[in-house]
């Protein structure tokens, strides 16, 4: 809704009061956080001029090797959550009965304090990156699967009524009509399932790890390392931020493509 | 049997299956024998636990922690909605950043709240609400957006002041969403009190399943996961059960 503008050159939207105002939201946050450490002292608030220096500190020697780290684990989990999320919600929607069965049970998965549950992934992987990645999936994979089923189970019988009477081979029929009417919805699912990985993750490294960022974090607490953890907490949010954005992206193009297809947050 | 009636059965089928494996698993040999236990030896310690009065200083904690920041949630978002929702160029300008909050790992935010706030409840009260509050903001928010235009002009017509429109109209229309946000904002602040006290704290549940963890008690950790995982259960149904009456008469 707010892209109605986008299309118009650049010099247009500059005078759009929302995108302006937009731009000046994370300025004012900037802002906020520079008084904040005035006010309260570097004890409590680094500056985000320290905590910037602080990163930048790091680059030559923690911050590669455990981002490094943090990063794996994410493609780690995020690969199996994907992989295990579409495989499972695909077949789970491919069934009404079994849609109805396994969907309020999948749902409620989704909305238990699962990250108590640590323990069990650390029995099964020991202290390594694969207990972090496998316990990111078990964090990531539910909302993929909500919405590959719900996706499979939309997609129109027209639609696969017109295949058929094309005459359309299952291969041609999966790659013509039902992946395309599932990708909207699966598209969703990916974006939110990314981000429960990520805080998956995070919080693992945060529980027992002896390196990733979720570490460096604890660590910092311990140190009493502001700057250090005022960076990293800058640093971590930022790159959410920006990958939900170029999924967020990526959605509105597949919806605009399919305009009855809006799924909301 | 009805169609509605067997997909219960296997519903209940599958639930009653799951618990079965946390039997059979552990008695098969197929894992440690030190870290994997059978249900049917958990249950007796669990039992025990609670009538010692092992569970309740954390059980205190946890809940005094999840209530303050439930109400404290429910306290400002729902106000915080209703401004969103009265004013465009708010809702507009914040509506990229909403839509991309539960993207971001909130918790990061909590070893930073513990360097400011000191090792107590404060840190996990802050963190669980800033989990919370904006699932309230949001369905408040979108709650008076979906009020039916049909029952503004009908307040029109009868030319009610701004405040009974408001007050008769706009706000018991937004009731079940408004709910569904704090349905919501409840199942984030449980999720953020067990997490945060799982990963730094002194008390609470979450803390008795690490705690448990580093000292290798292990049927006690379990016991104290069933816990963590029976009131959320409990909970969830709980809500979900009256979101169904309010929808229904809605």
């Amino acid at each position: 809704m707010a892209d109605a503008t986008a299309s118009k050159p650049g010099a247009t939207w500059l005078r759009d009061p929302v995108r302006i105002s937009q731009l000046l939201f994370p300025v004012a946050l900037l802002i906020l956080w520079q008084l904040l450490a005035f006010a309260l002292g570097d004890f409590f608030v680094a500056s985000p001029l320290a905590s910037l220096r602080a990163l930048a500190e790091g680059a030559g020697s923690w911050l590669g090797a455990n981002a490094g780290v943090t990063l794996f684990a994410l493609v780690y989990g995020y690969g199996l959550a994907v992989v295990i999320g579409v495989v499972v919600g695909f077949l789970l929607g491919l069934s009404r009965f079994a849609h109805a069965v396994f969907e309020p049970v999948v749902v409620a998965l989704y909305a238990l304090p699962k990250v108590a549950l640590y323990p069990l992934f650390l029995f099964a992987f020991g202290l390594t990156v694969s207990s972090q990645a496998w316990f990111a999936m078990f964090f990531g994979v539910f909302p993929i699967i909500i919405f590959t089923m719900n996706g499979t189970r939309n997609v129109g019988s027209v639609f696969l009524k017109v295949g058929r009477s094309l005459r359309l081979s299952r291969p041609q029929l999966f790659r013509s009509i039902v992946f395309p009417a599932i990708l909207p919805s699966l598209a969703a699912g990916l974006r939110i399932g990314f981000g429960v990985t990520f805080l998956g993750v995070i919080l693992s490294q945060m529980f027992a790890a002896k390196s990733g960022l979720g570490f460096v974090l604890v660590q910092s607490v311990e140190l009493h390392d502001m700057p250090t953890m005022y960076g990293l907490v800058l640093l971590l949010t930022l790159f959410a931020f920006l990958v939900n954005g170029a999924f967020l992206l990526w959605e509105r193009r597949l919806t605009r493509n399919h305009p009855e297809k809006s799924d909301a947050f | 049997m009805s169609e509605a009636a067997r997909v219960r059965l296997a519903r209940w089928a599958v639930i009653l299956a799951a618990v079965a494996a946390l039997e059979v698993i552990p008695r098969s040999g197929l894992g440690d024998a030190i870290t994997l236990i059978p249900l049917s030896e958990i249950i007796p310690e669990f039992f025990e636990l609670l009538v010692e009065g092992e569970f309740t200083p954390h059980l205190v904690a946890t809940g005094g922690a999840f209530v303050l920041a439930f109400l404290l949630a429910a306290a400002t978002g729902i106000p915080l909605g209703f401004l969103l929702w009265r004013y465009r160029l708010l809702r507009r300008t914040l509506d990229p950043y909403l839509t991309t909050y539960y993207a971001i790992p909130i918790f990061a935010f909590y070893p930073l709240l513990l360097a400011v706030l000191g090792f107590n409840i404060l840190p996990v009260v802050v963190i669980s609400w800033a989990w919370a509050v904006v699932a309230v903001i949001l369905n408040t928010a979108i709650g008076l957006g979906e009020v039916p235009e049909v029952l503004v002009k009908v307040g029109r017509s009868l030319s009610l002041s701004r405040w009974k429109v408001l007050s008769r109209i706009f706000f018991p229309a937004a009731v079940p969403y408004v709910f569904t946000g704090l349905k919501l904002g409840m199942i984030y602040a449980l999720i953020g009190v067990i997490a945060s006290e799982f990963v730094l704290s002194t008390r609470g549940l979450g803390y008795l399943v690490s705690y448990n963890y580093v000292n290798f008690s292990t049927a006690a950790m379990y016991s104290a996961m069933f816990l963590i995982l029976f009131l959320a259960i409990l909970l969830n149904w709980t809500l979900s059960a009256i979101e169904r009456r309010l929808y229904a008469h809605g």
